[in-house]
């Protein structure tokens, strides 16, 4: 389970952090477990960074995944997924890793 | 047709040369701006009496702090947010101000700085989303959200690296005519292809270069542009759209999809009447969904339709005329009016280079502020050449 916000009043999820629920303008947002189920909707693989204690670690494997629960979210990925695949979000503070759903289960 | 902003035109298009870097406030830029629409009109700054601006890098400064520094007591300011989609939306809100009578000349700038590390302190400031988001996976900043929406791209419309770089190409030629490129060497295929990967699957070529610089022009009454002896355009119609299609899985179309039947009953003409073409071009995928979304061809097809045309300025569809931002660097928001500002030059025959011939219509697009997953703002403009 990762925990993102979710509106107390119509259930949307959100991510990035929200002060507002978009859906119906609720300011009743609370931090609450969610599965992790998404499905990778694109990918990369970065080269190059802004910051220099990146330089030792690239290229990085990046995922971008629709969760089953509604939000999309950018992520490290360990290994190159076709689009489509479904994989499983974990988080690590503030970021999230994607674990192939087929290792996970 | 209709004629929406009836005797409104803009005119005095003006660029501040760029450079890589400046050491410069971004003040500085926009001022230099104001003074080259000053010169190029004949006016005196004072005689301006609306301000709008359009600048990343300005804070804590504002268009309302300029006026004192600029001398101006202008009655009408705006300060555009609209980043790439800031041509356009600037011309918009000037029209309105100038053909409502809440200011009679609108100099509309954009410019910005770019210290040796103001484009990791831009990044570090762009948006609450951006820092939260996707800084924290190896500050790749909009190489990486460009870079998901490319492949995505490339993965539903079967477009090819080969497709983005004729463009990438198209546009450098043109950039060899026009003075101000900061890129001024030919660019070939097989220099394209094999360029240094960036963010998979952009490439170097792909990838504009952060510079420092300034675009501007002015918006006023038709009467006062023959006044003053100025070649002008006419604003035929326009569009603009925020956060559109918010709910799809990653951005394969842009807001101007929601607005480009409207834009065209607007101007009373068609895709093919189109004689000039400025696309937002901060990578290639994005100036392909304009290209589709505009209504030039259907959604997917921007390949076939980039493999069967000619974007030089001598083809037969002359697009980003002066090499567009991958060719000319892009000095922040002044990215947002090189389009707008090179369109009024191919429609008034003023152009620094090439000349498009007998260009009549033109079509500018902007496209702007990638805050997360996708870019918020576009917005689209067809302009007539007065002459």
């Amino acid at each position: 389970m990762i925990k993102l916000q979710i509106c107390q009043t119509c259930k949307t999820v959100h991510y990035p952090k929200r002060e507002i629920c978009s859906a119906c303008l609720s300011h009743d947002l609370c931090w609450q477990d969610v599965s992790g189920k998404s499905t990778l909707v694109s990918s990369t693989e970065l080269h190059i960074s802004t910051k220099l204690q990146w330089h030792d670690k690239l290229p990085l494997l990046l995922g971008l995944v629709k969760l089953d629960a509604g939000p999309k979210i950018l992520a490290f990925a360990q290994t190159k997924l076709p689009i489509g695949s479904n994989v499983m979000l974990i988080q690590n503070g503030q970021t999230f890793n994607i674990i192939n759903e087929d290792n996970n289960e | 047709m209709s004629d929406p902003y009836g005797d409104i035109v803009v005119t005095a298009p003006i660029s501040v040369p760029y450079v890589r870097f400046s050491h410069e406030r971004s003040n500085y830029w926009l001022g230099r701006a104001l003074g080259k629409v000053c010169k190029a009109s004949g006016l005196k700054h004072n005689e301006i009496d609306g301000l709008s601006i359009s600048s990343f890098t300005l804070g804590p400064d504002s268009a309302v702090s300029l006026t004192q520094h600029f001398g101006m007591t202008p009655r009408w300011v705006s300060q555009e947010v609209t980043g790439g989609a800031s041509g356009v939306t600037a011309l918009r809100k000037a029209a309105r101000a100038v053909q409502m009578g809440d200011a009679d000349i609108v100099a509309c700038l954009a410019g910005d700085t770019n210290s040796q590390d103001g484009f990791e302190s831009l990044l570090d400031n762009f948006s609450s989303d951006m820092s939260a988001a996707v800084l924290p996976y190896g500050a790749g900043g909009p190489n990486v959200s460009f870079a998901l929406i490319t492949k995505a791209y490339m993965e539903a419309y079967g477009a090819k690296r080969e497709d983005f770089g004729k463009l990438a190409l198209s546009q450098r030629k043109n950039a060899l005519s026009y003075p101000h490129a900061l890129m001024k060497k030919p660019l070939g295929i097989d220099q394209y292809m094999a360029a240094r990967e960036i963010s998979s699957p952009l490439h170097l070529f792909d990838c504009v270069m952060p510079c420092a610089g300034a675009e501007g022009y002015l918006v006023m009454h038709e009467i006062k542009a023959k006044a003053l002896g100025l070649p002008y355009v006419k604003i035929k119609a326009t569009i603009e759209r925020h956060n559109a299609y918010a709910h799809d899985d990653v951005q394969l179309r842009t807001g101007l999809a929601m607005d480009a039947k409207g834009l065209w009953a607007q101007a009373g003409i068609a895709p093919e009447n189109i004689d000039v073409m400025q696309t937002y071009d901060d990578y290639p995928v994005i100036s392909f969904m304009q290209f589709e979304d505009l209504g030039f061809c259907a959604k997917g097809e921007a390949k076939e339709f980039v493999r069967q045309h000619d974007f030089t300025i001598t083809g037969n569809f002359p697009h980003n005329t002066s090499g567009g931002q991958l060719s000319c660097g892009q000095a922040g928001a002044a990215g947002g009016f090189l389009g707008m500002v090179e369109a009024i030059r191919q429609l008034t025959g003023t152009a620094l280079g090439k000349q498009v011939k007998g260009a009549k219509y033109g079509l500018v697009s902007g496209f702007g502020i990638i805050n997360y997953d996708k870019g918020l703002s576009c917005a689209a403009a067809i302009l007539e050449s007065g002459q």
